[in-house]
């Protein structure tokens, strides 16, 4: 269009208009002229007319066809906007080195939600994104955190370009918020532990973000901060640290300023990774300035700037711009903090995102951080030690299967035939070994929360691993290897000593796998001691999962083999400390296996004592190597509980002093370790076994106090974690606990509820996990004290009916346990409670029958010489109870001879429970064991005495 | 909300952006609709479109148009901006040889075979509504919303005969001026 076509002005148009018009009501022949005419002294308004005449008569159909209308156009309006899945991108809104993000919305008719969308790059791989993206969106999209902005969904574009769909969070980057809202150094760093809780969620649900930096933080206008792209960077590089030599073609992918050594050198990345930016960030955040300057430089430049230089304190570099204030607040402990989350090795930073912001909140109110400056010495060494930092045990086994199974790959290089069978197999592997590596490791695993991540990583593990078991013929590393890797897995699916998925056929399955993959790389000549180790730690397993599954003499024979096996490994190496470790837990398990009170155990009290002072001796030993290795030390705890339990089960009161020494042991590492959740069920398993005694001694006032502790303690746990079957068990135990202790403190209406409570959660367990013996086994305990608490509260009907489906449950676990010498213990208890039941309620003949049934196996129980005082105490009852039973009679009879004789039958079944209570030694089991007895026999006293 | 002038449009700027997101989505999300239920070749009639526009937007938000004509006037507006949007990112993703995947038949063709090059017509739309902003209105509305010759001078509150006789010198300066370029 030129100038020429525009009129001079409003008025030149108005005639340019008139003219035109007026023209077009003469005939086409005679306009012209008539224009002619008309502009005669006007030579410019004449063209202006003429022209448009000329061009009125090319436009019968210009423009009369709707823009919309026109072909096409339908795919014009839709495309008016690109559109992605069902997603239409409005705009875009960011740009960067993997591609573009767009505001978005979805198209279902519905003013729907905005969002962003991510659209990744061209030229990048594509396939491998999406196969990882398939593989980690469950986790991503359970990411549910307000700091968090979710990952809403992800696919393909119709030409194939990847893309992920992330809520869409409206706000400036969190510097940029400080910066304009001149944020006061506290409300900073209120801010940034905000991100820190955020970040400390994700990592327990196994996502590292690898990308932490201002601008992936936005600040809303309401001051809430979100987090953008979490575990995006992992699904678009993560081999970045697979080898050394891609590390600089993923500098730029990362954003250099923010990236830990570990990122630029390649090596794997872990939480501590995001520890590193986080500190970069908060560095930022205070001092307005980045750790370091790297704009302009080469790669390589990069890596030996971040790996090699020590930054200035954040004091220091905000000196350069920020005010005096500043610069007070941030020497001393803000410093020293900071400058520890950027430690050059990962494992000398904070240990976990929330342990930095913990650090954070003692510099807000002036208490002394944990935080520790680097040393000169330290720093003399730093150097030489730096590659040999301590990877954690599970991370060095995958590392040698991944350099395993390079080797092997490298190899079939050779043999073209073979290379792509090998190459699928490492791809295999090395899936599963990302997972082990990055998302298993061991700061994750003891957090609360973690269980259903890692649940999902057993089903990702086991693929792997399946598909590899049908390919390792011959090849006995990679069988050593997977065997290990199967002993995670079963750890994972049920082994009771930890956070578990409460599957333990599917453990067992595990470790019975993993043995046999061992034993075919080992014989009795092995001395190969790595080998050995392994093949113990298998057996182990076995063993635990045996104990679980209620095949308590399987558990023995496996736990002993396991103890020959080891006991091998240490005598051709006795310097490892992790055999040594292995051994101590040894003897500790079987101590519990042989005779652990509380624990379902074989009966042998002689061995369980033995074996508990060898672990406690083992452990000790250890201890003056590794004074503060936790391990050893709430392994020590454990032994000595268990075995100050056993000791006072056997009426050994000095079993006292054990249970304290170890509580003192737990108490002290739950307070190092807040947030421990194991830890906490440590400790808490410790106070149940101090409540014991105490109730024993008939302080049910005391124990309650410790009680309701527990369950507070256990209630914030399962909320924290509400897929752990284990904290969930001892919630349920709790609650029956705590029903006990009402009994005995008077109050069994009370017991009622709680104990219907454990019910409840016992019978959830049940159905999540129906072969385990033990959950059975609650199941039958919860039963009949539900029907004791009934009982005591005069109900006497309802609690007969719970005796009754107690009996059924327990005599089938007494079936498949025939040698557990817990189970005739329980239903002397069970038969004599509901005998005890039918007495009140006037059904004598059927509280006969229970006696009679009762009678038999509570005298082959405590015949034995290693009678526990529960079985003496449980037979002492019963004696009681059929005297009250022929006290009863007495009172039914009318015939004084048979009066009598009803008379002098309770009197000497009354004389044999004191018998029985005599042989009971100690104080406390008299009290514990025999509630109330003195008033039965008062009781009898009048009847008689009046007969 | 703001007043209106005589042509219908909204004077009050911030209002307009305001509403132009809302109306924006909602055209295309019943050209979505449109499209999904109808035989593939039909052609959208885009008076039913802004007729149900509107119906569904008085309906659902708390948006409190004036009247049927004011929305019709943004409408529009909006129709071509979306329209010419895109044929911008078109152009531009052409001039960067980038433009490797076009849907269908995504030109605007007119008499004579030449494509109808919709940026340049929203320039020359631009530059007529300087010194002659009703005139701009009734292309808008006749050629971006479809509205009839009678259904515009309802909108624009102007008679037919105005309509008819602005739509045929506007057609023509326009017809000009994509020529003369």
């Amino acid at each position: 269009m030129t100038n020429s076509a525009l009129p001079d002005s409003a008025n030149d148009w108005e005639r340019i208009k008139d003219t035109f018009h007026a023209a077009l009501e003469h005939p086409a022949n005679s306009r012209l002229a008539f224009v002619n005419e008309a502009c005669g002294d006007a030579p410019r308004l004449r063209a202006q007319v003429e022209s448009l005449l000329a061009a009125h008569d090319e436009s019968t159909d210009f423009l009369e066809t709707p823009a919309v209308a026109l072909p096409g156009a339908s795919q014009f309006l839709l495309d008016a906007t690109q559109r992605v899945g069902p997603y239409r991108l409005l705009k875009e809104i960011g740009r960067g080195g993997m591609g573009t993000v767009h505001l978005a919305t979805r198209d279902d008719g519905q003013f729907a939600q905005r969002v962003a969308v991510k659209l990744v790059k061209r030229g990048m791989d594509t396939d491998a994104i999406l196969a990882r993206f398939r593989h980690e969106r469950q986790i991503l999209a359970a990411l549910e955190h307000p700091n968090i902005a979710r990952l809403l969904d992800g696919g393909t574009t119709e030409d194939g370009v990847p893309y992920f769909v992330m809520e869409y969070v409206q706000g400036r980057s969190i510097r940029d918020y400080c910066e304009t809202r001149a944020l006061s150094v506290a409300d900073r760093i209120a801010l940034f532990r905000t991100v820190c809780a955020a970040v400390q969620y994700a990592h327990q649900n196994l996502i590292v973000h690898r990308d932490i930096k201002s601008s992936n933080i936005i600040v809303t206008d309401d001051g809430v901060p979100k987090l953008l792209d979490f575990g995006i960077a992992k699904l678009l590089h993560p081999t970045q640290y697979e080898d050394a030599s891609v590390a600089t073609d993923t500098i730029n992918a990362m954003t250099p300023e923010y990236a830990s050594p570990e990122q630029l050198r390649g090596e794997p990345v872990t939480t501590a990774t995001d520890v590193y930016s986080l500190g970069v960030l908060l560095y930022e955040l205070l001092t307005g300035q980045r750790p370091f300057a790297t704009s302009g430089l080469t790669p390589h430049d990069v890596m030996r700037t971040v790996c090699e230089t020590d930054p200035l304190p954040p004091s220091a570099s905000a000196g350069v711009v920020a005010s005096a204030e500043l610069q007070r607040a941030l020497r001393g402990d803000l410093d020293t903090v900071v400058l520890m989350a950027m430690r050059k090795e990962p494992s000398r930073r904070y240990s976990s995102v929330e342990r930095f912001s913990d650090d954070l909140g003692r510099c807000l109110t002036n208490r002394p951080v944990t935080a520790q400056r680097d040393t000169w010495r330290y720093r003399a060494t730093k150097f030489a030690t730096r590659n040999r930092t301590g990877l954690i045990v599970c991370a060095l086994l995958l590392t040698s299967l991944i350099g395993g199974l390079t080797a092997t790959v490298w190899q079939a290089h050779i043999a073209q035939v073979e290379r792509g069978r090998a190459e699928r197999r490492f791809a295999e592997v090395r899936s599963l070994a990302f997972s082990f590596l990055f998302d298993v490791h061991d700061a994750i695993l003891n957090l609360p929360g973690s269980t259903p991540a890692r649940a999902l990583l057993v089903q990702q593990g086991l693929q792997s691993l399946d598909g590899l078991m049908r390919e390792a013929d011959g090849d006995t590393l990679l069988e050593r290897e997977l065997a290990v890797a199967y002993q995670r897995l079963g750890l994972v699916q049920g082994n009771s000593y930890n956070s578990n998925l409460g599957d333990s056929k599917a453990a067992l399955a595990s470790y019975q796998t993993s043995v046999q993959l061992l034993a075919r790389v080992t014989d009795s000549t092995s001395k190969n001691a790595g080998a050995l180790n392994s093949l113990a730690a298998a057996y182990k397993g076995l063993g635990d999962m045996l104990i679980v599954t209620g095949d308590l003499s399987g558990a023995v024979r496996n736990l002993k083999l396991s103890l020959a096996v080891q006991r091998r490994a240490i005598a051709l190496n006795d310097t490892n400390m992790e055999y040594r470790r292995a051994l101590a837990n040894l003897y500790f398990v079987l101590g519990d296996t042989y005779g652990g009170a509380g624990l379902p155990n074989v009966g042998d009290t002689k061995d369980a004592l033995e074996s508990y002072h060898l672990a406690i001796a083992e452990r000790e030993r250890m201890l003056t190597q590794l004074p503060k290795d936790l391990e050893i030390r709430s392994g020590l705890a454990n032994s000595r509980l268990n075995l100050g339990a056993l000791m006072l089960s056997l009426d050994d009161s000095t079993g006292a002093e054990h249970l304290q020494q170890g509580l003192a042991i737990l108490e002290q590492i739950v307070v190092e370790f807040p947030n421990d959740a194991n830890r906490r069920s440590n400790l808490l398993s410790g106070y149940l076994r101090l409540r014991r005694p105490l109730a024993d001694a008939g302080h049910f006032t005391a124990a309650l106090t410790i009680d309701q502790k527990v369950l507070t303690m256990l209630k914030q746990m399962v909320a924290a974690d509400t897929k752990n079957s284990l904290f969930l068990r001892n919630l349920g135990v709790t609650y029956n606990t705590l029903g006990f202790d009402m009994i005995g403190a008077g109050q069994p209406l009370k017991a009622v509820n709680e104990h219907r409570t454990a019910l409840a959660i016992v019978e959830r367990l049940r159905a999540a996990d129906p072969v385990s013996a033990e959950i059975k086994q609650d199941f039958a305990y919860t039963l009949s004290a539900l029907a004791d608490a009934l009982r005591e509260s005069h109900q006497y009907m309802a609690a007969i009916a719970e005796y009754s489906r107690s009996l059924s449950v327990k005599l089938e676990l007494q079936k498949s346990e025939p040698e557990n010498p817990r189970h005739p213990v329980d239903l002397v208890l069970i038969y004599s409670g509901r005998g005890a039941a039918r007495v009140e309620s006037d059904d004598l003949s059927g509280a006969q029958h229970d006696f009679d049934l009762a009678l038999p196996l509570a005298e082959l129980a405590v015949a034995k010489p290693d009678a526990t005082s529960k079985a003496r105490s449980a037979v002492a009852l019963l004696y009681s109870r059929v005297g009250r039973l022929h006290e009863h009679q007495v009172r039914a009879e009318s015939n004084r001879v048979a009066r009598s004789a009803d008379c002098l039958e309770a009197h000497v079944w009354f004389d044999k429970s004191l018998a029985a209570w005599g042989t009971l030694s100690t104080r406390h089991e008299l009290a514990g064991a025999n509630r109330g007895q003195p008033a039965i026999v008062r009781e009898l006293e009048t009847h008689c005495s009046g007969g | 909300m703001s007043t209106v002038q005589t042509g219908g449009s909204i004077t009050d700027k911030a209002t307009l952006d305001a509403l132009l997101p809302v109306v924006y989505e909602e055209l295309h999300a019943l050209a979505q609709r449109f499209l999904r239920t109808e035989r593939p070749d039909h052609t959208l009639q885009p008076t039913a479109l802004v007729n149900e526009a509107y119906l569904r937007l008085s309906a659902q938000r708390s948006v409190n148009w004036v009247n049927r004509a004011q929305f019709f006037g943004v409408a529009a507006q909006m129709m071509r901006r979306i329209l010419v949007t895109h044929a911008e990112s078109r152009n531009a993703a052409k001039r960067e040889g980038l433009a490797t995947r076009v849907t269908l038949d995504d030109s605007i063709s007119w008499a004579g075979g030449r494509e109808l090059d919709l940026v340049e017509l929203d320039e020359a739309l631009t530059s007529l509504a300087a010194f002659d902003p009703r005139q701009a209105r009734v292309v808008e509305q006749r050629f971006f919303a479809g509205l009839s010759i009678d259904e515009t001078a309802e909108v624009l509150d102007i008679s037919p005969a105005t309509v008819k006789r602005e739509w045929t010198v506007a057609k023509a300066w326009l017809r000009r001026a994509l020529t003369h370029d």
